[in-house]
């Protein structure tokens, strides 16, 4: 087909086309612009503020490493965000199943409370729950629970339990779910029942095995709630052992202001095994993403 | 194939499946059974309260209390009902009600009544009343709790009820509450409590470092505080125009906080007008969009904090990558983040950059995707042009999917950029990239105002409400074409 508008559409499609690899450019610019910057000596870096460096100095990197304790960082993340997916997988599910196929009073009540909850800012529950964090806490300082055995910094702030547990459960994982078990047809369920399945067999073998789309989008958003959160750790915790990522790189700034090869270093090892954990399921996060959109 | 555990009424069950029906008195026994089960319990509760105050320095039998009571529990019911009841209708009752009623029931009055003891005792404790005497409060409260709850539900409607529901569907009822109960627990906990304890904190001020003696009741005040404003009687040559220089607020920095944090959602049509045309243009096959597709993707993957942190570099006045490259163009950059003119775009800048190839773009994909191609078709040979074919095709079809984002935009906007103002200004220059949410932060968690802050936080909330009910509102007439 020769159209009159057939050739100044391939311009126009040519300089759009031009257009998005320049935006390209653009997206990538600042991570380049680090990448370079990291491996400048501490003067160049504010002599010049050339691309590429005169010379590449690596050991930025392992200077960082020894002053800061980057691992302990790390595993903090990786502990703290791997419990509250597995945990809001676990709570999510049993109480997504629960909702979409078990009958019992209160359920659409109840339900109701999720979804309402769900508009709630996190801003508003942050600072009571904060409070009944530290109350927690000081409960277990006088053995009100378990007699001679003192909890000490277990539960209350400061502890892995005020990183972990508040973000356990979630009503937006309950909704997704809920709203995925629903579409999963009933006569299986049926047919289980009668080849002899109790409610936790179907829900184990039935329900879970067929959801894994919805379980990957929860895990992927559990994930990244997870590991980019920063405010929920500045509040709970107050010791360098307890610091996440985020909260590293933050204090690393007050320490480092000015010595921007070493922040631009950290923040690279910051975002490295984020982009590596994206880069191999790529796909999956896009369809989480979908998934959630056409759900919500 | 019913799933439900409620036989249908046409169906004849067997004498010893049914329960009352044809049973007129049993309602009447078991309420007499459940009176004389509370008597007891009360008795056996007393005495153990007794016993409690008497021993207990730290609480530590609460614990111990709560499992024996079941097993006294469980014998008074046979004692009573075994003697009230002939002796089929008894074994029926066991087998049918008894057992399913304690495994759920009792158990959750018992548990509840333990719970709300122990924060009782625990609150006691934080007001500074001793241990010992704490513990007693705690098991006290939780004994007449019980006792209550119990009451009310033997007494009360659960006899009545009871006995027409069959085993299996109270079996049901259990195994369904157990489903839901590790949710259930963390979400009143964590998120159903806090929002009343926030909405109650509101009224109070409250500095946490002086502890729970601190509380003090001040009813409106933080709202009138943080809300309100008196006008200046006009004097000669002023009049509306010069209304709000005549304004003075109680809290001026709130209403500051709150234009900045408005100033920075201005950029989210922006960024959406970027998501929609980027999806739009990496939808059409064109070489490398995958590739482009991932990189356009990338900055939303990253950790936004050292996003923020390589963005504070960028925007150096002297040797950062934007004025670099503001110099080879020949103009003088401003120091960004330092100028109160500048702050406020760097920092959209900064979001849209982030915001642009994210979520955002991968929704407009999608519904792209599940856009018919017919449609294009027939509007190509009516000799649509492609901004016709965008006007009249592609935004009413992705309408939806911008109402969604739309959304989802505005309340994250109004609790946003606490990282960005965190991480690079601290709020600065002059207040002037501090918003709400880290106001709250800051009166929260840096001046301890528990009070305020708890009212900033529901004066936002309300305010979230309300936009997105509007936006709901206005557009639900627009939205569905399916």
């Amino acid at each position: 087909m020769i159209s009159p508008e057939r050739t100044p559409r391939n311009y126009w499609q040519l300089f759009r086309y031009f257009c998005l690899l320049f935006g390209g450019f653009t997206m990538m610019a600042p991570f380049l612009w680090m990448i370079a910057t990291s491996l400048k000596g501490p003067n160049e870096a504010f002599l010049s503020s050339r691309l590429i460096p005169k010379q590449l100095v690596f050991s930025n990197y392992l200077e960082v490493w020894r002053t800061v304790p980057f691992g302990r960082f790390f595993i903090n993340s990786l502990v703290v965000t791997c419990a509250i997916v597995v945990g809001q997988l676990i709570t999510s599910s049993l109480a997504a199943f629960a909702f979409a196929r078990l009958r019992f009073p209160g359920r659409g009540k109840l339900f109701i409370c999720y979804l309402a909850t769900m508009m709630v800012p996190g801003t508003v529950t942050m600072i009571p729950v904060f409070i009944i964090l530290k109350f927690l806490g000081r409960l277990c300082d006088y053995q009100l629970f378990l007699g001679p055995i003192n909890l000490g910094n277990v539960i209350g702030l400061d502890s892995y339990f005020a990183l972990i547990v508040p973000g356990l459960f979630s009503p937006f994982g309950v909704f997704l779910l809920r709203q995925f078990f629903l579409t999963i047809p009933t006569e299986l369920e049926d047919a289980a029942r009668i080849d002899g399945c109790g409610t936790f067999r179907i829900f184990w073998s039935v329900i879970l095995p067929l959801s894994g789309a919805a379980q990957a989008t929860l895990t992927i958003f559990a994930f990244m709630g997870g590991w980019r959160d920063f405010m929920w750790p500045l509040i709970v915790t107050h010791s360098l052992e307890l610091n996440t990522l985020t909260l590293g790189v933050a204090s690393f700034q007050g320490l480092y202001l000015t010595n921007w090869p070493y922040l631009m270093a950290g923040a690279i090892m910051v975002i490295v095994p984020m982009l590596i954990v994206f880069l191999f399921n790529q796909r999956y996060f896009v369809e989480g993403i979908k998934l959630s959109g056409l759900k919500g | 194939l019913r799933t439900d555990a409620t036989p249908p009424a046409s169906i004849k069950l067997p004498e010893h499946e049914r329960i009352g029906g044809n049973m007129p008195t049993l309602a009447f026994q078991l309420r007499l059974g459940g009176l004389a089960m509370s008597a007891c319990l009360a008795c056996s509760l007393l005495v153990a309260l007794l016993v409690c105050g008497i021993t207990t320095q730290r609480g530590t039998q609460l614990a111990g209390w709560l499992f024996q009571l079941l097993p006294l529990h469980w014998l008074g019911w046979r004692l009573i009902l075994g003697a009230l009841l002939p002796r089929e209708r008894y074994a029926v009752l066991q087998r049918e009600l008894l057992l399913p009623v304690h495994v759920v029931l009792v158990l959750a009055v018992l548990v509840a009544g333990g719970l709300f003891g122990a924060v009782a005792g625990g609150v006691a404790w934080f007001l500074g009343t001793a241990p010992a005497a704490a513990a007693r409060l705690g098991s006290g409260t939780w004994a007449v709790l019980a006792i209550a709850l119990q009451s009310v539900a033997l007494i009360g409607r659960a006899p009545a009820r009871l006995p027409f529901l069959a085993r299996r569907r109270i079996l049901e009822i259990g195994t369904a509450y157990l489903f839901l109960l590790p949710n259930l627990c963390g979400f009143f906990l964590f998120t159903f409590i806090p929002i009343f304890f926030s909405l109650a904190l509101s009224f109070c001020n409250w500095n946490i470092v002086s502890g729970l003696p601190g509380i003090h009741f001040a009813g409106l005040a933080n709202y009138i505080h943080l809300l309100g404003f008196t006008i200046s009687p006009p004097g000669p040559g002023d009049g509306w125009y010069n209304l709000w220089q005549r304004t003075l607020f109680n809290d001026p920095d709130f209403w500051k906080y709150l234009w900045n944090t408005i100033y920075f959602m201005l950029g989210i049509p922006a960024g959406i007008a970027g998501s929609l045309y980027l999806a739009i243009c990496l939808n059409d096959r064109i070489p490398g969009r995958i590739f482009l597709r991932t990189i356009y993707f990338l900055p939303s993957m990253c950790v936004p904090v050292a996003i923020f942190l390589v963005w504070r570099w960028i925007y150096n006045p002297d040797y950062g990558l934007l004025n670099s490259a503001l110099g080879l163009v020949g103009v003088k950059g401003p120091n960004w983040l330092a100028d109160t003119r500048w702050s406020k775009p760097a920092i959209i800048l900064t979001g849209i950059w982030l915001a642009v190839g994210g979520q955002n773009m991968i929704l407009y994909l999608a519904g792209l995707q599940g856009i018919s191609r017919e449609l294009y078709e027939a509007a190509e040979l009516d000799g649509a042009r492609p901004w016709q074919r965008f006007r009249h095709i592609t935004w009413p079809m992705l309408a939806p999917t911008t109402f969604f984002i739309v959304t989802m935009s505005i309340i994250a906007g109004f609790q946003g950029n606490f990282e960005g103002a965190y991480i690079m200004t601290e709020g600065g220059p002059a207040g002037s990239t501090t918003t709400i949410s880290y106001y709250i932060y800051n009166n929260g968690f840096r001046w301890f105002r528990m009070g305020y802050a708890a009212a900033i936080a529901w004066v936002l909330f309300l305010l979230v409400f309300s936009m997105t009910l509007l936006h709901y509102r206005s557009s639900d007439k627009k939205v569905y074409y399916t």
